[in-house]
């Protein structure tokens, strides 16, 4: 199959991976920036008002183990996104249709791990932000189980 | 125009939709930023807590409906306030944010500011791209001109009409299940009243690009007419009446003066602003058509 075959809409898609894949892995730096910053701020005495203090330490007491987690799924989350996205490019089956449902399962048990495991501090709780990060997972699996289905077969 | 024509043009210009790279793009768009930047008030809310979160919004609400309604040199309107001069504009803030659910009279206002510009950037591409390849030519061959136009236009607001149910219905269902504000029956009825104005909002924009997308020979230019003019238009004419009082009026060229009336608390006002959005449509339709069907293709 000639690339020139390839529909358009594939293409952006993949655009769209690259970009959120590459805020995934930023976003699972950015946990364990936090969660290091945070403790270094607390010892080393920082002024702040005992809200913030109690911020800080909600974060603190979170464990490495699940931080680990989290960042963890971030990164398998990233690195299928951009994995998924040359599989779309390619119109391959296993790289695109295949890696492409992976993701989107790995980010919907990325989103609610996270709610579990990690304090408010650091997820914002259920709130809107949430759904969106639904939202292009599930749009993702309908649209490769549907529209692009066939041009993912090589 | 042939009607059967039209409805299969329009059906199966939804898939193609999806299929190209705009519609991919119009949809994630559309759904991310239109539930970012509802994230965005709701974090308000729990920043400032409700009172404080009101009159930011109340004051806000003033300045942008005594803008879009012409009521003065948005550089006097403090004065204007002062004197009670925009009484009328208060009473319908008051409306929005006492009466009904401000939480969600206040995000969908937002929508109401961003539709425009999500319709911009996503509906450039009904015929611009395939006047571009000139398959516009071989669909020519099995209709006519008018149908097709109608069609893709048809196609595109559907496709657009169902975008904002989704955003609209995931907002009120957030607002109503986790925020515990509201009761659900005043939630579901703004949330109609409101999905119902975004979809008359965003019809005459679609319709506008539409007869870019007609006229033009590439998406790409399609694309930086649209995404300019309509941003743009409501700045340019707020600013010329800050020089001319009258050049305010040039706000009437886009919809952007009427659509706001949709969310007035005087029903003859908001069926009097649905016809003006419908007459902008039917306008920019007429103004499409006119000029697609006279192209050399």
């Amino acid at each position: 199959m000639a690339s020139s075959d390839r529909p358009s809409g594939l293409t952006a898609l993949a655009v769209i991976n690259f970009i959120f894949g590459t805020l995934e892995f930023l976003g699972g730096i950015g946990f364990i920036v936090i969660r290091f910053v945070a403790g270094k701020m607390l010892s080393n005495g920082h002024e702040m008002s005992a809200k913030e203090r109690e911020g800080l330490q909600v974060i603190v007491d979170s464990s490495w183990i699940n931080v680990g987690i989290v960042v963890a799924l971030a990164f398998a989350t990233g690195l299928l996104l951009l994995l998924s996205g040359i599989g779309y490019l390619k119109q391959k089956r296993v790289l695109g249709r295949w890696f492409g449902n992976g993701y989107g399962i790995v980010a919907i048990t990325y989103v609610t791990v996270s709610l579990t495991l990690l304090p408010e501090e650091l997820t914002e709780g259920f709130s809107i932000g949430v759904i969106r990060s639904l939202i292009y997972p599930c749009f993702t699996m309908v649209l490769l189980n549907s529209t692009f289905r066939r041009d993912l077969a090589r | 125009m042939n009607w059967t024509h039209v409805r299969l043009i329009a059906t199966s210009s939804i898939p193609q939709t999806l299929r190209s790279g705009t519609g991919v793009v119009y949809a994630v768009f559309t759904l991310i930023f239109g539930l970012h930047s509802a994230n965005l008030i709701v974090r308000q809310v729990e920043t400032l807590g409700a009172t404080r979160f009101t009159g930011w919004v109340e004051t806000a609400l003033n300045f942008l409906l005594a803008s879009v309604t012409l009521q003065g040199k948005t550089t006097e309107l403090p004065e204007l306030e002062k004197f009670g001069g925009l009484d009328n504009i208060h009473a319908w803030a008051e409306y929005l944010l006492r009466e009904q659910p401000a939480l969600l009279s206040a995000v969908f206002i937002l929508q109401a500011l961003l539709v425009p510009l999500f319709v911009s950037s996503g509906a450039f591409n009904q015929l611009a791209g395939d006047l571009q390849h000139g398959a516009v030519r071989y669909q020519l061959l099995s209709t006519s001109r008018s149908s097709l136009f109608f069609g893709r236009f048809l196609g595109m607001a559907v496709f657009t009409a169902a975008l904002i149910v989704a955003l609209t219905s995931v907002l009120v269902l957030f607002v109503g299940s986790q925020l515990d504000l509201y009761e659900w029956g005043d939630l579901i009825a703004w949330g109609v009243h409101c999905t119902f104005a975004l979809i008359c909002i965003s019809l005459p924009y679609v319709a506008f690009c539409s007869w870019i997308s007609a006229v033009v020979n590439s998406p790409f230019s399609a694309l930086i007419f649209t995404g300019l003019i309509i941003p743009a238009q409501p700045f340019l004419a707020i600013g010329a009446m800050n020089a001319w009082e009258p050049l305010g009026k040039l706000i009437y060229l886009m919809p952007w003066g009427v659509q706001f009336w949709l969310f007035h608390p005087d029903p003859a006002k908001v069926v009097f602003a649905a016809l003006g959005c419908l007459a902008y449509t039917a306008l920019f339709l007429f103004l499409g058509l006119y000029f697609f069907r006279k192209r050399d293709l």
